[in-house]
């Protein structure tokens, strides 16, 4: 009975404490404004070069550097350093990397549907690769909105020119139900 | 118990027409998942043929079409990229690596791909597997050729045979560059993708082999032989599509800007996975139709079913009476007939499930050659498991109206028969 009663007691004090670490760390909603750096406008690149750039046309050298540019600036966007390792919940669209035809293993979330067709992409503070682990998520329609719960980490590229970008450990991906 | 012994010869004594009933329903099973196993067997298929590619880049047609052509060799290139592009896109500071590919010969059915040793060290499928040589090694010489391993298979080729490729998709003995085989210097293992079925060779070889041929065909008296070959430059003045991995998968929207933007030619950079979702939700539609089709065949089979259950049971009034003499109640009767249909319906579902591996495994070649797709023979999954149990579920509920129509009879007839 005794040891019966000290294994109840070993096998409680393993698993009881566990969903309780879990619960502590809730995950914080974000919104994809929480991903771009106080002060960090890219509207103001647009603003800088719009002057120029209205007058020229489209094939004019100048035109073309401008937009290199421009596109530079959306490529090496900054990072929030403060998010990394944090629990977070973010919604956005689905753009399938990696897959079985049944379930996405990767992918990387933006915060619009078609960000791979319309012009400009999306800078790169506005993008996150995520990576779903064991438990790769079923993709109903292309255009099903998400939410993922995972560990933020900003990662550097390992080219030294390059930023750094968002990576989501996730724990769950379910459909967004606004 | 007398009462399911007396079942069982009662059934025996139908044999013909329970067989029937069985086998209709075997056969509708064996369509609902033999089209479910299909389906998902083919997107497995697709999608594990390449991996960790951040973009595929070829001329600009469209997205599928040059998904198709340049990974799963379906179609024809309508265009190529120059040499000049290439080498200037693989310069971008995101990329990390390429894989430059050419297409348009062929060899007895099996498409030729020229491309170099990156295509051994950085092409992965099925998520993380790399490709591997069975025998051999991979390209060293201008002429060298490194085999799928159907092609080796089917052709029993070993290394060191000498092959010759011919121009064009149809390799029919006209169009063919025989001055100028090829050895045969390592065959790689099995993949269940489309690299089984290539015959793989250097660029240079394939630059080499149309130096003297223009618009199609051998330019008389201008004739270049293998070793002159050697020394001219075999530099690819263009080619058909190339693959490309980033140092970070985010810059694969910047990195395919800068391809679709690229002044100098008109190309088009893929996301493959995201191409690979829009084929499955334009062919979705038919997949659904599909479904919708074979349900509607199994329920014909539960219709056919029923419907002999049905007439059989004005015959059977004697033996219910029989059996009632015998002391079995009326919800005995009931219980009789509606485990009946259940049990035939059951047994159409083993068999239906049998008949379905046995054509799985006797088409597995054919699917093979045709599709290059390897169909993987396992148990059934949760979902077909589901599909199963609906049908059975859809039998029974279908075996109680006879069920119940006996058991009415029995309570009228008692122990005699009233007509």
């Amino acid at each position: 009975m005794n040891s019966a009663l000290a294994l109840v007691l070993v096998v409680a004090a393993i698993w009881l404490p566990v969903p309780g670490a879990v619960a502590e760390e809730r995950p914080e909603v974000i919104d994809w404004k929480h991903l771009v750096p106080a002060g960090y406008d890219p509207n103001q690149l647009f603003r800088k070069y719009e002057k120029d750039v209205s007058t020229l046309r489209d094939n004019d050298p100048r035109a073309e550097r401008a937009a290199e540019r421009l596109r530079q600036a959306w490529e090496n966007a900054p990072v929030v350093a403060t998010l990394n390792n944090k629990m977070v919940k973010l919604a956005g669209f689905v753009v399938a990397l990696e897959g079985d035809g049944k379930a996405v293993s990767e992918f990387l979330l933006v915060p619009y549907f078609g960000a791979c067709i319309h012009v400009p992409p999306p800078p790169s503070n506005q993008v996150g690769l995520v990576r779903t682990g064991n438990k790769p998520f079923k993709v109903n329609q292309m255009f099903d909105m998400v939410s993922v719960t995972g560990r933020l980490r900003t990662e550097r590229a390992r080219n030294d020119l390059a930023s750094a970008s968002y990576i989501i450990e996730a724990t769950q991906v379910e459909v967004h139900k606004p | 118990m007398p009462i399911l012994t007396l079942a069982v010869k009662s059934l025996l004594n139908r044999r013909v027409t329970a067989l029937l009933m069985v086998l209709s329903i075997s056969l509708s099973v064996m369509l609902l998942l033999g089209v479910e196993r299909l389906r998902t067997q083919a997107r497995a298929g697709f999608a594990n043929t390449i991996s960790g590619t951040d973009l595929v880049v070829g001329a600009r047609t469209g997205a599928i079409a040059l998904l198709l052509h340049a990974v799963f060799r379906i179609g024809y290139a309508t265009n190529n990229v120059s040499w000049a592009s290439y080498q200037e896109i693989a310069r971008h500071p995101r990329v990390r690596w390429t894989i430059p590919l050419s297409l348009g010969d062929s060899h007895r059915g099996f498409a030729v791909l020229g491309t170099n040793p990156d295509y051994f060290r950085h092409y992965r499928y099925a998520r993380t597997r790399a490709l591997e040589l069975e025998t051999g090694a991979p390209f060293a010489d201008v002429y060298d050729a490194v085999l799928g391993a159907d092609v080796a298979r089917e052709l029993g080729y070993r290394v060191g045979q000498s092959i010759i490729v011919a121009h064009g998709a149809v390799d029919a003995g006209v169009s063919r560059h025989d001055d100028k085989p090829f050895r045969v210097i390592g065959i790689l293992k099995k993949t269940g993708t489309p690299v089984d079925r290539t015959v793989h060779v250097t660029l240079a070889g394939l630059e080499a082999i149309h130096l003297d041929w223009q618009s199609g065909m051998r330019v008389p008296g201008a004739a270049v032989s293998a070793d002159d070959a050697r020394s001219q430059d075999l530099t690819p003045r263009s080619i058909t599509a190339f693959l490309v991995g980033l140092d970070s998968r985010t810059a694969v929207f910047h990195v395919q800007r800068f391809v679709n933007d690229y002044r100098k030619e008109p190309l088009l950079a893929i996301l493959p996975g995201v191409v690979l979702q829009e084929l499955w939700d334009a062919i979705g539609v038919a997949e659904q139709a599909l479904l919708v089709v074979s349900a509607l065949v199994a329920l014909v089979g539960l219709c056919g079913m029923v419907t002999a259950l049905l007439t059989g049971l004005n015959e059977r009034r004697r033996e219910m009476a029989v059996l009632r003499s015998v002391g079995a109640r009326p919800r005995h009767i009931f219980a009789l007939i509606a485990g009946e249909a259940t049990a035939l319906a059951a047994t159409g579902i083993a068999l239906g499930v049998g008949f379905l591996y046995l054509a799985l495994f006797a088409a597995r070649g054919l699917i093979q050659t045709r599709l290059g797709l390897s169909i993987e023979i396992g148990f059934p999954s949760p979902y077909e498991w589901l599909l199963l149990g609906a049908v059975l579920l859809a039998s029974f509920v279908a075996g109680l109206w006879p069920a119940l129509r006996a058991y009415r009879y029995s309570l009228t007839d008692g122990m005699t028969v009233h007509i």
